[in-house]
């Protein structure tokens, strides 16, 4: 047995050790939650732009922000329940006048105040994050504006909280992880190992969660993701919010193509499927988690703005479905190669489900853009709308379009 | 070979303290490079095709 054990077991517990053990477990834990906030933050930021349809690339970007928001939205939970168990369990001891943490005092009077504020925020945050990840969007965009009501109120209130306590924190982290004594002890303070293995312990379990909730950056790995597309052409999961689903009358069906072009078009489904087709392979990536990769027949767009004698200057095109859904898409992604009106997958024509008669499917966007039942082009000059207010895709899911009977038998082809 | 001097208490905080703020700066720096990253690949990229 070494001196330094000796005095470890001969000495009394440190005056204060437990204020000063949860002081540093709640550091330790700040700090990690820091880092990874910072990515999340950034991630949120992304998918923000992306509903206001601000002009950001897309692409590449969309395919690896999208898991990776989800991956640390939920490897961010065991770490918040860890923080939110160790400052309630100063909380309550300072209430119930406990002697230690008493003497120790409160936070300073603008940290209690915003405390509820942060708590309530970062619980609803994640608790309607969870929502919309696991019923796909389905119960309504309430839960939607719940998300990002929280996430404005939690990241106003995190920049304060990151204020008052970020370099006292990393001074307290550091400190435990170091083992440094607490001052005027001797000894480092006790339960360092504790402190870490309960650290450790929640950055593992949310590595489990989140690479299960996102299946990424292996999709096998998916395991806690509620929908798995299958094999089949037609059999990924249908999302109806924007509008409703549609059954098409085709033979009063027509496709126009208006706005900036020479020469408005009004096709019939067998003018459509009578142009050109190409086929590319890719995948759609839906905004509430799943991808599904597929190849995807249809004419290009690009075609049919130039059959319309499309203005040399456009910017967007309006896309429009029978349900009154629509996305104002930019140049830029209309005219990428394998931007199509979409009338087959894997070769078997569109049902009603999947945006019969035609969809559009563009590579690289935000799945929920790319429009079912398609009846509108409406092409314009500058760039696409901002959908900085309340998005009426968003707000009104009704019908907010002429909604077309039912199609007879026998015109599905 | 000497292993040197065991490093102090003050030293291995400074070290810690390091660690941590590295931590963040790599955050930050992830953020950053994927911004970076995305932009030159949304520009130049082929990967969906060109234009």
């Amino acid at each position: 047995m070494s001196l330094d054990e000796v005095g470890a077991v001969s000495q009394p517990p440190q005056p204060g050790a437990g204020v000063e053990g949860n002081r540093r477990l709640t550091s330790l834990t700040g700090v990690a939650l820091l880092a990874l906030l910072i990515l999340q933050i950034a991630s949120a930021l992304f998918f923000a732009l992306l509903s206001y349809n601000v002009a950001i690339p897309s692409g590449p970007t969309y395919d690896v922000v999208r898991p990776v928001h989800f991956l640390v939205g939920f490897a961010l939970m065991p770490l918040i329940a860890i923080k939110l168990a160790s400052t309630g369990w100063r909380f309550t001891r300072y209430y119930t006048r406990t002697r230690a943490y008493k003497a120790a005092g409160p936070p300073t009077l603008l940290a209690r105040l915003i405390a509820p504020l942060l708590i309530v925020s970062a619980v609803s945050l994640t608790a309607s994050g969870v929502e919309m990840w696991s019923f796909q969007n389905q119960l309504g965009w309430a839960w939607t504006a719940i998300h990002n009501t929280s996430a404005f109120t939690f990241v106003t209130v995190l920049l304060i909280h990151i204020v008052l306590h970020a370099r006292d924190a990393h001074r307290d982290a550091a400190a435990d992880l170091a083992g440094v004594p607490v001052a005027a002890a001797r000894e480092p303070l006790g339960g360092a190992v504790t402190r870490r293995a309960v650290l450790g312990a929640g950055l593992g379990l949310g590595a489990v969660l989140g690479v299960g909730a996102s299946g990424w950056p292996v999709s096998r790995l998916g395991w806690l993701l509620p929908v798995h597309p299958g094999d089949a052409p037609l059999d990924f999961p249908v999302m109806n919010y924007e509008g409703g689903s549609q059954n098409v009358d085709v033979g009063r069906w027509r496709l126009r193509v208006s706005g900036s072009v020479a020469t408005p078009l009004e096709l019939t489904e067998a003018q459509l499927l009578a142009l050109p087709s190409e086929e590319h392979r890719y995948s759609i990536n839906c905004v509430t988690g799943w991808t599904a990769t597929r190849t995807w027949r249809g004419v290009p767009i690009t075609t049919i703005l130039a059959m319309a004698g499309v203005n040399p200057d456009w910017g967007h095109a309006d896309i429009r479905s029978t349900s009154g859904y629509h996305w104002d898409h930019r140049r830029a992604d209309l005219t990428l190669k394998g931007a199509l009106l979409c009338t087959h997958i894997d070769g078997v024509r569109l049902n009603d489900d999947h945006g019969y008669p035609v969809r559009l499917i563009v590579p690289g966007i935000v799945g929920k853009s790319n429009i079912k039942w398609i009846d509108g082009l409406e092409v314009g000059i500058g760039g696409p709308q901002l959908y900085l207010g309340p998005h009426v895709d968003f707000s009104n899911p009704t019908v907010t379009g002429p909604t077309l009977p039912r199609d007879p038998a026998g015109t599905r082809r | 070979v000497s292993a040197g001097p065991a490093p102090t208490g003050e030293e291995r905080r400074r070290r810690a303290w390091r660690l941590l703020v590295g931590i963040q700066l790599l955050a930050v720096g992830l953020v950053v490079v994927a911004v970076v990253a995305v932009w030159i690949v949304g520009m130049t990229s082929d990967l969906y095709g060109s234009r």
